[in-house]
């Protein structure tokens, strides 16, 4: 008798175990029922976000959603902070049916991951918006941005820019003032002469790391070839045999030679080179983005002052100062949404790129993306050189796109830098992917 | 309660259909995903399109992929010898009556409680740093002024440095396998051999060695599945030399963070397909090679 009941409550208790993984991922799918309490945008939605919880941007995004929810409460937005892996696992999500409505990510992964997934925007961006001051929303945002959504999908606007970032030289104007460097090199020779300057006082040039290495060679052959032609270096062996990458690669290895290198390039592992730039003082100039005064905020010093400058023109270049890196983050709208989310979500990216634009700027040393908004401290020289740039290119430099060949392109050009082979060696070793 | 067979299948059962669904059925599946052209892990099945051993003829052509299993190769036969030699050496100086055995076993596992993230950042940042590293420091000190010099992070000695900290890592689990073999034989075996006038050596090689084969079989078994699962520490030590097959899996599957050119899981399941086959074999090699002794305790 006994035996029997206790077999009775096991199998009720394998029958529920079974059974729980059908009930719990349930409410995933359901649709809640928002009352209608007539104060116009109604929605529940979900965002998902690059950003990892303690970063000052997810920290700005959830004050703007609770300050929208008070103007707009029929509106709740419920964050889902992934890290910088959002970009691939929002498209499994949306994949399995999990209700994601909004998302960010860098504007190239929203371009290559992303394209299924998300709604054209364009209709929103023309239309006025409480907090724009009777103008449309477009004439807010910083046009370059706007125009890279225009140029990665075919002349439609599929996301609204926020967090911008521009990929130039940065350095430390301290260093450069002492040296006797009165203005930024704009052509190679300048630079050299630069470079030289700086030597002679006693300073370190320039420094990298392994996260950055292509940096340089990849700005430089980019200036001499063109982007187009630049990005086949990443997917293509045979593009190695140009001699004029050779020529890019000799003038990296010049550099070497002159001794204008940090002499731990070799075997400075990320962030190794930016925060010995903080720390000790004494180096001069290292390629980066416009997050570098921001990521080494806690250890640089009260005094240091940040200059940065577009990577200068090249002998027999083809790209001027005009043209530069840079990318921004982007925030996409689901096109599964209905009519009232997609205008809810807009409405709170609107409120997001215009009210709390200046909190970016202020609160965490980042690029705002409004035209109306005042740059950081640090980064009012990025801010000139973010404005000069019309072509783009890639973020980081085409180099680092491939999948098969950025490891071994990074690698080759550390030892490039750091004296260990020779330019033709370089090149036989980058483009053996 | 008796234990009948309908009782039997009652207790396994949740545990039977999750190991089918969870380990066995996503197998299964990778192993179809290898000869398909799949965008994303979970496209659905009618949107994947055949390429035979497609995959596999690119995956064995890609010279990334042929130097992370180069790379995977040395780490397996040489960390494993040393991580295996060490191991043994502790496990024995460790079942003797020395002072503090407790201690000094709890010592050298505890790098093993560690997550493998934080002793590589540790190993990174903080040993092997060229301008104010443990390794700089002390060999300053000590005044060996080549040693000091050795830029343990560039590319020629980054292999080695990821070694080290890897072995680092591994000696205190291999250790305590071992033990526990060792413990597992009984003392009346090392009696009757003081009885007989057998030396400390001899015990060694007649007794110890040969009733802990099957340990070696297992800790080389382990060793080879664990070492091709090989991420963080690679993820870590980033560079060329320090590339792993599980890591170009990574890669392919999810890109890196601007790229993201033409996702293929269907490649990334060919390489994993690839790294099972080659822990399957080797693992069936090394246990048929080293039969155990059965004994008696």
């Amino acid at each position: 008798m006994k035996s029997k009941l206790v077999r009775c409550m096991i199998l009720l208790g394998v029958i529920a175990l079974l059974a729980t993984p059908v009930f719990a991922g349930g409410s995933a799918e359901s649709k809640d029922v928002v009352a209608d309490d007539g104060s116009g945008l109604q929605a529940k939605l979900e965002y998902w976000s690059s950003w990892s919880a303690n970063e000052p941007q997810a920290l700005i995004l959830e004050d703007a959603a609770k300050d929208f929810n008070k103007l707009n409460p029929g509106v709740k937005i419920n964050f889902t902070f992934n890290g910088r892996d959002n970009r691939y696992l929002t498209a499994s999500a949306i994949q399995s049916g999990t209700k994601v409505d909004m998302m960010d990510a860098n504007a190239d992964n929203i371009s290559a991951l992303w394209r299924d997934y998300i709604a054209d925007l364009s209709p929103y961006f023309s239309k006025t918006y409480p907090t724009t001051n009777g103008k449309p929303f477009l004439e807010e945002l910083m046009p370059s941005m706007t125009k890279l959504s225009l140029a990665l999908f075919d002349d439609k606007y599929v996301f609204i820019p926020f967090v911008p970032q521009a990929f130039m030289i940065f350095c430390n104007k301290g260093i450069f003032e002492e040296a006797g460097v009165t203005s930024y090199p704009k052509t190679w020779d300048e630079f050299l002469g630069t470079c030289e300057q700086i030597k002679r006082a006693g300073y370190i040039p320039i420094t990298s790391d392994n996260a950055y290495n292509t940096s340089w060679f990849g700005y430089y052959v980019t200036r001499l070839i063109g982007d187009d032609e630049a990005s086949e270096l990443a997917t293509d062996p045979q593009a190695w045999k140009n001699p004029k990458v050779l020529e890019a690669a000799k003038a990296i290895e010049e550099l070497a030679r002159r001794g204008y290198y940090d002499p731990n390039i070799a075997s400075n592992t990320y962030p190794n080179g930016q925060q010995s730039m903080v720390i000790n003082e004494n180096i001069a100039m290292y390629i980066n983005g416009t997050w570098l005064p921001n990521e080494v905020a806690t250890t640089t010093p009260d005094g240091f002052k940040w200059g940065s400058f577009a990577f200068p023109t090249v002998p027999g270049g083809v790209d001027d100062q005009t043209a530069g890196a840079y990318s921004t983050y982007g925030i996409s709208v689901s096109n599964k949404t209905t009519e009232q989310e997609r205008e809810a979500a807009f409405a709170f990216a609107v409120h997001l790129t215009t009210k709390f634009d200046q909190a970016f700027a202020d609160d965490a040393n980042i690029v705002p993306v409004n035209v109306n908004s005042t740059w950081p401290e640090d980064l009012l020289e990025a801010r000139e050189v973010l404005f000069g740039y019309s072509t783009r290119y890639p973020a980081q430099t085409s180099l680092t796109k491939g999948a098969n060949s950025k490891q071994i392109i990074l690698d080759a050009a550390q030892k490039l830098m750091g004296g260990l082979i020779t330019a033709e060696e370089f090149v036989a070793q980058a483009s053996r992917f | 309660m008796k234990l009948s067979k309908g009782n039997i299948f009652l207790f396994m059962g949740p545990a039977v259909i999750l190991v089918l669904a969870v380990f066995l059925y996503p197998v299964f599946r990778t192993t179809a995903m290898s000869f398909f052209d799949v965008r994303e892990i979970i496209s659905p099945v009618h949107k994947w399109s055949f390429v035979g051993f497609g995959n596999y003829k690119l995956l064995y052509k890609t010279p990334l992929f042929i130097t992370s299993m180069k790379n995977i190769l040395k780490l397996w036969l040489y960390c494993g010898a040393i991580t295996m030699f060490l191991s043994f050496l502790f496990s024995i100086a460790l079942t003797t009556e020395i002072i503090g055995k407790k201690f000094f076993r709890a010592l050298v596992y505890l790098p093993n409680v560690v997550a493998s993230i934080a002793i590589g950042y540790m190993w990174l940042f903080y040993v092997f740093n060229n301008q104010f590293g443990l390794f700089k420091t002390l060999f300053s000190f000590l005044k060996l002024e080549s040693l000091a010099q050795v830029q343990w992070l560039s590319s020629n000695y980054i292999f080695y440095s990821m070694s080290i900290a890897f072995i680092f890592s591994n000696v205190g689990y291999y250790m305590m396998m071992f033990i526990a073999g060792i413990e597992k034989i009984s003392s009346d075996y090392y009696e009757a051999a003081k009885i007989e006038g057998a030396g400390v050596f001899q015990s060694f090689f007649k007794i110890t060695l040969p009733l802990i084969k099957g340990v070696f079989a297992t800790a080389a078994v382990l060793w080879t599945s664990r070492t091709m699962g090989f991420f963080a520490l690679a993820q870590v030590f980033t560079g060329i030399k320090t590339y792993t097959p599980m890591l170009y899996t990574y890669i392919v599957l999810f890109g890196t963070e601007f790229s993201s050119t033409a996702n293929n899981a269907g490649l990334a399941a060919s390489s994993a397909v690839t790294m099972t086959l080659i822990v399957i074999v080797v693992s069936t090699i090394i246990q048929t090679l080293i039969k155990d002794e059965n004994h008696e305790g």
